[in-house]
């Protein structure tokens, strides 16, 4: 035997399978670079110069992660699909005299070769496009790049160590599934006897209840803490149901037609219905897959670019006022010295205030249960129930509102920032109290609280004895402690100037008894932009990585069918189907198998479209118009992109059958 | 007038490359009168497979003409081939072509749902064709769930559900076993008493004695043809045999 046999054996096998093999490797190269890049970021020198790199690191770091798993899912999928339709190249050279254990080492090699190749291109590409993508990073993050290169090792070993598993792992289960069969079982390998997939009610039903439940989730969660929690419960239960649904609902759905004899033995119907039934037996997995992925890109792409073309909005809404001064438990003295202080430390800056916001009142954390208020924290379990009620008394009210409100005891204002009472009386702890009148605005609030995620209100009371009421009422506690203060204001300075005053004051106030902050918009925005330009960043690079696996599935899924239709697509032109009739046919079939996913997808984003807004409020977002807008740019361009690749694939597809 | 007519026909493929044009058929003519059981019989390479193809208009002859109840099938063009091949020719192949993802019932039913029929009409023209095959009690089945005959009979109850002129059969005992081959060639001449035409192209002795008539090809052109007349199935086999050896060996022309 010629040395090399089995290295040139393997190359001419690689070569004999380039139609399905070059694809997987433009598959690996695609993941390899992306996922060294990934952790390139995360260990490049040049992120810790990046204020709050910690954050961006973590979101980096959870990337790598993911792209990590995905990519494992992703290649041994794909290598699970070729090999299959390798059985019978195998089974013929069982057949002809070489052993297990001969293919096993023609397998090797063209694991090893298909190994280097990715991993050297992939590599290199990656490096390569490092530098790049470092400065997409810092351009989303608003932060001035550094100049220079660098190759951390670190990164390039993870990579290597990572792909090389990936590839053994594969390389182990192909020589299993060759081990596994006898040599007339490779043989036919390409074509077991297909069955006719039964209808299982069971499943339907349960994908039925879980897409139900999940939707129902989606739409009904009304609180962003709750959504927090809810969220991945329902993204579960819809994935569930995504995969039941499309595994035998499709099928339980088309036999349902089938059963229908006026429906049924229709010329369009006919072929279709009947073909249909095998095509979602064979698709169904790989269409849920693909359905599910492009759910992914859509939500991840659209929620991350409004997070960062929101950043603005966001911050705003989290710092209503340019300098907040928030203090806890202070006494009245003590409020007036921070009254001067600013006063003076806002003229020492050459600066003029406006638009103060400025009260004194008390805040209870408490459990609400419709009109009752309770200070008992129950559990982790019914956080939705959480609710803030700030009481405020009506003198302070009246000056801050300039307003001429006259209270009775046990009667009080209501104002909601979010969350709802019925009725028109209140009940804290057993205080019960009745509502006289409920306000629409607090003028001099703006917007303090809207960035709340638990239910808030406020409330007026007539007088500090009847706060004293409450404070006993919700802490039990004769003694009360001081009242809150919120001073928040304006100036009419620029941003350093804004961060120098707030640096200034928050320095003496830090000194002060009594817990509380000082900040601003100013102060924040490049934490801010750290963590959604990281977010957005992340959210692209994963949605083009899901794109490439979407892709690749989309064509290995025309090369398959393609294979299959040749045989039944001839047999039609025999019985007396024309040429025309038989395209037109496989056509439509073809269309609805591929944009079932995309249909679905957008289904299910239009579902979840609620409960993304309420988890986009939990960062500060509050603009829906905008997440909406990007939800269908997104949409929109997904689907261009979806159908560009149909059609070039489709282009493969119709060269196989014809 | 005879029902299929084919005058002078030949076939002549070329090469892509510019090589040899390979002359598959000569120059055949025959005729086939309504109610004709006909088997064509010649060794591989012969010309069998041409000529059916031809006759079935899945293919074009190079020259020549084929005239179905005086219509010459050559000239039909492309957009009504398919609907003029549903509606006059019944097919029965080798390996049966049935479509593996419809039911034995679907798969008699699709040459008349192509051609639009309602569903009540379908029924009645199947039941006297069940009685005919026997294949009841497997309509509900598939294709990879029932036996080669069952197969065999199957793609033989589509040829005839459409009522077709002539049924062409292309080595339809080609896949079975020899007590099933009896039993569909016993079912052929069942079909045949009953009126229809059948066309059968095969290299089968045995098939080819239950035929009223068999026509040999060789090179390309008709070389001899026999007539069953009043012989029994025993008697044809030895003449047919006779014929071939002789075909084999290059002896003259008798008769």
């Amino acid at each position: 035997m010629s040395r090399f046999f089995y290295q040139k054996l393997a190359i001419n096998n690689m070569k004999k399978n380039s139609k399905t093999l070059i694809p997987y490797i433009l598959a690996c190269i695609g993941t390899i670079m992306m996922f060294y890049n990934m952790v390139f970021l995360v260990v490049a020198k040049d992120i810790g110069s990046v204020s709050d790199s910690g954050s961006v690191r973590y979101i980096l770091f959870l990337g790598a992660i993911v792209i990590g798993i995905f990519s494992f899912i992703f290649l041994f999928y794909t290598n699970s699909f070729l090999i299959k339709r390798r059985k019978n190249e195998f089974g013929l050279f069982n057949v002809l005299g070489m052993e297990k254990k001969h293919i096993a080492r023609i397998m090797f090699y063209e694991s090893l070769f298909t190994a280097l190749i990715s991993i050297a291109i992939g590599l290199i590409a990656g490096i390569l496009l490092s530098k790049l993508i470092i400065l997409l990073l810092f351009k989303l993050i608003t932060f001035n790049a550094t100049f220079g290169f660098e190759i951390p090792i670190i990164a390039v070993i993870i990579s290597i160590s990572l792909f090389l598993g990936i590839f053994f792992i594969n390389l182990l289960y192909n020589i299993r599934q060759v081990h596994l069969s006898n040599a007339i079982e490779l043989l036919k390998g390409g074509n077991v006897g297909e069955k006719e997939p039964k209808t299982k009610w069971l499943l339907t039903i349960i994908g039925v209840l879980c897409l139900g439940v999940g939707y129902y989730i989606a739409v009904t969660t009304e609180s962003p803490l709750a959504a927090l929690n809810l969220f991945f419960v329902a993204v579960f239960l819809v994935i569930i149901g995504t995969y039941c649904l499309f595994t035998t609902g499709s099928i339980a759905v088309l036999k349902m037609l089938r059963k229908n004899k006026k429906y049924y033995y229709i010329p369009k119907h006919f072929i279709s219905v009947s073909s249909m039934i095998y095509r979602m037996k064979q698709n169904a997995a790989g269409l849920a897959n693909i359905c599910i992925l492009s759910t992914a890109v859509i939500v991840m792409i659209s929620s991350t670019m409004s997070l960062y073309i929101g950043s603005e909005d966001a911050i705003r809404t989290r710092y209503p006022s340019d300098i907040i001064v928030n203090m806890n438990n202070i006494s009245d003295e003590d409020a007036e010295k921070i009254d001067n202080l600013i006063l003076s430390k806002t003229k020492e800056a050459n600066l003029t205030q406006k638009d103060i916001v400025r009260y004194r009142s008390k805040e209870y954390l408490c459990m609400q249960d419709g009109s009752n208020f309770s200070e008992e924290i129950a559990s982790f379990g019914s956080i939705e129930n959480l609710a803030i009620l700030g009481v405020i008394p009506q003198d302070a009210f009246n000056s801050m509102e300039d307003e001429n409100v006259e209270l009775n005891k046990d009667e009080v204002l209501f104002y909601s920032f979010r969350g709802n009472i019925q009725g028109d009386e209140i009940n804290l702890n057993g205080l019960k109290l009745s509502v006289k009148e409920r306000i629409d605005s607090i003028n001099s609030f703006g917007s303090s609280q809207a960035a709340s995620l638990s239910n808030s209100y406020f409330i007026v009371v007539d007088s500090i004895d009847s706060l004293r009421n409450i404070n006993y009422a919700m802490t039990g506690k004769n003694h009360m402690e001081n009242l809150d203060y919120y001073y928040g204001f304006n100036v009419d300075g620029e941003g350093q100037s804004q961060i120098e005053l707030i640096k200034s004051i928050r320095d003496e106030v830090y000194s002060m008894e009594g817990g509380g902050y000082v900040e601003g918009p100013e102060t924040s925005r490049d934490g801010f932009y750290a963590i959604y330009g990281g977010l957005f960043f992340l959210g692209v690079f994963l949605g083009l990585l899901f794109i490439m696996a979407t892709v690749l599935i989309i064509y290995y899924k025309q090369v398959a069918e393609g294979y299959d239709d040749k045989e039944r697509f001839e047999i039609m032109q025999k019985v007396g189907m024309s040429r025309k009739e038989v395209m037109k046919s496989i056509k439509s079939q073809v269309v609805t198998v591929f944009f079932l996913p995309l249909f679905t997808a957008i289904i299910h984003i239009a579902f979840a479209f609620k409960v993304i807004v309420r988890l986009l409020n939990i960062f500060n977002l509050t603009n829906v118009p905008l997440y909406a807008i990007c939800t269908t740019l997104t949409i929109i361009v997904f689907a261009i992109l979806y159908s560009i690749v149909y059609i070039f694939t489709a282009r493969t597809y119709y060269k196989i059958v014809s | 007038m005879s029902l299929l007519e084919v005058n002078n026909l030949k076939k002549v493929y070329t090469t892509r490359f510019g090589g040899n044009p390979v002359q598959a058929l000569t120059n055949v003519s025959f005729s086939v009168e309504q109610g004709e059981y006909v088997a064509i019989m010649g060794e591989s390479g012969s010309g069998k497979t041409t000529l059916l193809n031809i006759l079935a208009s899945l293919d074009k002859p190079t020259n020549g003409e084929v005239l179905l109840n005086g219509e010459n099938i050559v000239l039909i063009n492309e957009k009504e081939i398919s609907a003029f091949r549903r509606d006059n020719l019944g097919f029965v192949f080798q390996d049966y072509n049935l479509l593996d993802t419809f039911t034995i019932l679907d798969n008699i039913f699709l040459p008349l749902v192509l051609a639009g029929k309602k569903y009540e009409e379908m029924i009645a023209k199947l039941n006297p064709i069940l009685k005919i095959l026997g294949i009841d009690d497997i309509l509900n089945k598939y294709p990879y769930e029932v036996s080669g005959g069952q197969k065999q009979r199957t793609a033989i109850a589509r040829a005839l559900i459409t009522n077709p002129k002539i049924i062409l059969a292309d080595e339809p005992t080609g896949s079975l076993d020899s007590r099933t081959s009896d039993e569909l060639l016993n079912l052929f001449d069942k079909i045949n008493s009953k009126g229809h035409t059948i066309l059968m192209v095969t290299h089968s002795l045995k098939a080819a004695c239950h035929a009223k008539r068999v026509l040999f090809i060789k090179d390309g052109s008709i070389y001899h043809q026999l007539y069953k007349a009043n012989m029994s199935n025993e008697e044809m086999y030895t003449k047919i045999s006779d014929t071939l050896t002789m075909i084999a060996t290059g002896g003259e022309k008798n008769e």
